[in-house]
């Protein structure tokens, strides 16, 4: 009996560390964390208040048929107050609109929570104990001026208080110009030629400003499927450029009229900064047999940013949004941050007319209707857990 | 010997729950509070209830990276994901997208890419509401999975609306009967978010 029960607890044991085994379902090498990074050193900071700016060139546009009358570049101006000191710091924050960029008619004009973009640098560069975003100020009108003011916000030492606001930063007469398209320290331009059964579209991405680019990069949409319609069939993209490309297949996406469209699309990669009047380019050929009768408005997408000098070491820092302004009783130190990232989709202006060579036209596609399924009951027990306790079970009846 | 047993035999038991197999039918995480995210979790989940499914979510300390992969990977009647999150890239904010930030760690596209077995993931509708989450090597990771759909950021992502976006997607998807590229381009249009989010269906 003894030997029966030596036997039967090293079996347990056994079966314990089996079942704590399966307790870790998941496979797979652990990463660590490194979302972030930034080549410039964060300096030391005490006794001082730190404005860490970014302003993020966002866009919208209204769907339409002729969609680039309706495409408004628009700059998301988030500015984190940090105080540094031992001690609460009361002060009242002013933001200057210049005059030309307020334009009232498009009203993007929004405060607070609901203008801040995702994935700021900020937080996980200064890390502030607490933050709190300030909503509406008092708005001021000068003339064409307009100045946003936020009075007497106290902030506890290491804690942050957040301006953040959204205003039209350009509509689209400023943007489009022909052949280019103009954003601010950025010019694309595009040429679209036609050849049998190939349509080839060249782009250049050029740096019209005095500062470098940061992994800019051009992604282009071609659609082949428009509104339900396969225009082009079994098409092929061909990307040549120094870029990484990476070609996203079977893709939906808002094309040039702002509609989702099926088809290629275009993701590039290029890590290296793109100096003041460097330029890159994208040759795309897409290959593929024209099956139907339509306009084919592609789209793009640029990425770029600007901190080659956030912390304004040469006194020159560039930014393409004024700052804001700290009004404080007593005298303070104070310590600046600021990067510019533009993230735009901008319908094209250029198409193509796709007639098919031949008559064979074939019947739309349909959309894959999606499965339904009913849902079953719980399991609260594993199989091998299930079977452990039927062994243990027998194991206790034969000790009695 | 026999008190022993018995406790062992709790053990067991509670070993056994612990270790179930997730069963519900849809799931979403939120890992991080930000801007809408809580509440629009909250908003999708009542939407797959009110569609007659059976979901699971979890949002902050609750989602973390073995939760979330526990489903993705062992969830044999999973069939709608919604991620409401941020997406590691190398150059901050573009390409290429290497993982899903949980909320205790990263789970790396290398991860997802290789889940074994893949059940939760496979035939499921997945909606990744975070910036860049339609570049690679993200994208392909979690499409070699089989999935039905897969809907990612193609653009800087604002806070608020985009995860309206996403709240309002699955409701045009599953209450309103509509198709994925139908449902998206209504959210979209509802929320100001053209152009941002990029669908990949596996019938196209």
């Amino acid at each position: 009996m003894k030997n029966l029960k030596t036997n039967s607890i090293s079996f347990l044991i056994v079966f314990i560390s089996v079942c704590l085994v399966s307790i870790a379902p998941v496979h797979g090498a652990v990463f660590s964390t490194s979302s972030y990074s930034h080549e410039n050193i964060t300096p030391v900071l005490k006794n001082t208040i730190l404005i860490a700016e970014r302003d993020v060139l966002s866009f919208d546009v209204k769907p339409n048929i002729n969609s680039t009358g309706n495409l408004s570049l628009i700059v998301h101006h988030e500015a984190w107050i940090i105080n540094y000191y031992p001690e609460p710091k009361t002060l009242t924050v002013m933001s200057s609109v210049p005059a030309s960029e307020n334009h009232a008619i498009k009203n993007h004009t929004a405060f607070g929570n609901r203008t801040l973009m995702q994935q700021s640098t900020i937080p996980n560069l200064f890390h502030p104990k607490k933050t709190q975003v300030l909503e509406k100020p008092r708005i001021i009108e000068k003339g064409n001026d307009t100045q946003y003011i936020w009075n007497d916000i106290t902030i506890d030492p290491n804690d942050a208080a957040i301006i953040a606001y959204s205003n039209d930063y350009m509509d689209s007469s400023g943007i489009y110009d022909g052949d280019r398209i103009n954003l601010p320290g950025v010019s694309i331009s595009r040429e679209f030629n036609e050849f049998n059964s190939s349509f080839v579209m060249d782009y250049s991405l050029r740096n019209t400003g005095s500062a470098p680019l940061n992994v800019a990069n051009l992604n282009v949409f071609f659609p082949e499927k428009v509104s339900g319609v396969q225009l082009i069939d079994s098409a092929e993209m061909v990307v040549n450029s120094p870029c990484g490309i990476d070609i996203a297949e079977k893709t939906s996406y808002n094309d040039g009229t702002g509609h989702y469209s099926t088809g290629h699309l275009l993701l590039s990669n290029c890590p290296d900064n793109l100096k003041s009047g460097e330029q890159q380019n994208y040759s795309i050929t897409i290959s593929g047999q024209k099956q139907n009768s339509g306009t084919i408005f592609p789209s793009v997408i640029t990425y770029y940013r600007v901190d080659d000098d956030p912390y304004n070491a040469t006194g020159s820092m560039k930014s393409i949004w004024p700052g804001v302004e700290l009004v404080t009783e007593n005298q303070v130190n104070i310590s600046q941050y600021y990067y510019f990232e533009a993230s735009v989709a901008i319908p094209e202006t250029k198409f193509f007319i796709v007639t098919p060579d031949g008559n064979d036209t074939k019947n739309d596609n349909p959309i894959p209707r999606t499965a339904t399924q009913s849902a079953s009951l719980p399991v609260i027990m594993t199989g091998e857990a299930l079977l452990f306790c039927m062994i243990l079970g027998t194991i206790y009846k034969k000790t009695r | 010997m026999k008190k022993i047993l018995i406790g062992l035999i709790a053990l067991c038991l509670i070993a056994g729950i612990t270790t179930a197999t997730p069963t519900a039918d849809a799931f979403a995480s939120s890992p991080v509070n930000e801007g809408n995210s809580i509440a629009d979790t909250a908003a999708i989940v009542s939407t797959w209830q009110n569609a007659g499914y059976s979901p699971d979510s979890r949002t902050t300390s609750a989602a973390t990276k073995s939760t979330i992969l526990d489903y993705w990977q062992n969830d044999p009647y999973l069939f709608f994901n919604n991620n409401i999150g941020h997406i590691n890239t190398d150059t901050v904010h573009g390409a290429p997208a290497n993982g899903v930030m949980a909320y205790d760690n990263e789970i790396t596209s290398t991860e997802i890419k290789y889940l074994y077995p893949y059940q939760g993931l496979q035939y499921s509708f997945i909606f990744m509401n975070g910036c860049n989450s339609y570049q690679n090597p993200l994208r392909n990771a979690f499409i070699v999975n089989n999935p039905q759909m897969y809907i990612g950021g193609v653009t800087l992502l604002p806070q608020y609306s985009s995860e309206d976006t996403a709240a309002d997607f699955w409701d045009y998807f599953l209450i309103h009967d509509q198709e994925p590229a139908t449902a998206l381009q209504n959210a979209v249009t509802d929320n100001g978010t053209n152009y941002m989010y990029g669908i990949w269906m596996s019938g196209e």
